[in-house]
């Protein structure tokens, strides 16, 4: 028996038709919603772990003035025969 | 990120770092990187500034040790001296999974990747040391992130750290960076080893992040806040300051086995990145698993 599939112009028309009602729209606003809240708490807890390092980041912020003063383009020495590998880089 | 940083494997921190060296005529610098793409594009925009820098893309996936031996056997098939190596490379705050080599995506390619190819390049190392006036040095990109490490330090059960925030994982991580240059530093006092914070700085290791609307907003108020604290979030210039200076500052100015925050300020770190017993115990694990690796 021959099946036969809806034209594909048909189903163009039919697509270009479609208008989001408000309920549609509601429930993806809602479904997107509930994804976030679904990975809240994890989210909430990666967060609490970051937040444990802010007095590191001022301590390490003020060991800066502590620190050396090295600039990249004068007080790097004449590297000649040396050879170099380096990880990574782009 | 490098808000704790490590490095950019593929993030600005390493380009600006061959950049610098570039400038200062070596014999040669092996870019060890994945994308070979991304490796010529950096090695180009170098060659804009040095022309004819005498730089190589080295095909490196640290997350596959295969892929280390092949990068490994090649260095050594070319070159018979290696005064310089820096571990640079590394990912962060990725989600739970494992490298081709079972372990923890942070751990496998930040820890055991740059292990083995220490491990490989060592003899190399090793000789280069030997010769009269050298100064062989070894620079692992750690960050401020190893206080996040969990409780004990160091979990090395891979599987167990599914259950670890991200952030916990790429802790002990960044720890283990750490642990691994002091320990390094005691086993083989010919070569420096040092560890070293390079920063602040917004890099593409921040994107993993942003994978929901908290940390997104984390990001946005961290970016925003950030001209308050000038210095703060530095350039990728910035960050390459401390790992430079450590890889070429005068010998008697360098630590070995020193954790270092930018720029060249000696650092106790976390009670564990100055656990001795800590220390061992990683190199031990590592041992035994490159050894039942093959290596």
């Amino acid at each position: 028996m021959d099946i036969k599939w809806p034209a594909a112009d048909m189903i163009n028309s039919t697509r270009a038709s479609y208008k989001p009602t408000a309920a549609s729209t509601m429930a993806s606003i809602t479904g997107q919603f509930l994804q976030q809240l679904e990975i809240l708490p994890q989210a909430i807890l990666d967060l609490l772990i970051l937040s444990t390092l802010i007095p590191h980041f001022l301590s390490s912020y003020f060991a800066m003035f502590r620190g050396k003063s090295f600039d990249t383009s004068k007080d790097i020495p004449d590297l000649s025969g040396k050879v170099i590998l380096v990880t990574g880089g782009m | 990120m490098s808000f704790f940083n490590t490095n950019i494997g593929n993030a600005g921190l390493g380009q600006e770092t061959i950049f610098k060296l570039a400038s200062q005529n070596p014999a040669k610098i092996y870019l060890a990187a994945r994308t070979a793409s991304r490796a010529q594009a950096a090695i180009k925009e170098v060659e804009k500034t040095v022309p004819n820098a005498p730089i190589e893309h080295l095909p490196l996936d640290l997350a596959s040790f295969a892929s280390i031996r092949s990068a490994a056997e090649t260095f050594t098939s070319e070159s018979t001296r290696l005064d310089l190596l820096i571990n640079n490379a590394g990912v962060m705050g990725t989600p739970y999974g494992l490298t081709k080599d079972r372990y923890e995506d942070q751990f496998g390619t930040n820890v055991m990747g740059h292990a083995l190819l220490t491990r490989l390049l060592l003899p190399t190392l090793l000789k280069t040391a030997e010769e009269p006036n050298s100064d062989v040095r070894i620079v692992n990109l750690a960050s401020i992130g190893h206080h996040m490490a969990p409780s004990g330090g160091v979990i090395f059960d891979q599987a167990a750290l599914e259950n670890y925030s991200t952030w916990r994982r790429y802790g002990q991580a960044k720890l283990s960076n750490i642990l691994f240059a002091r320990e390094f530093a005691c086993r083989y006092p010919t070569i420096k080893s040092v560890a070293v914070h390079p920063g602040i700085i917004m890099t593409n290791l921040y994107t993993p992040m942003q994978s929901n609307i908290l940390s997104t907003f984390a990001v946005w108020f961290a970016r925003t806040m950030a001209p308050l604290l000038p210095g703060v979030m530095a350039s990728a210039k910035e960050g390459a300051a401390n790992s430079l200076w450590a890889a070429t500052a005068p010998t008697e100015k360098v630590k070995s086995g020193q954790y270092y925050t930018p720029v060249a300020y000696a650092s106790n770190g976390s009670r564990y990145a100055h656990d001795d017993g800590l220390a061992k115990k990683l190199w031990e694990y590592i041992d035994t698993e490159l050894q039942k690796h093959g290596f």
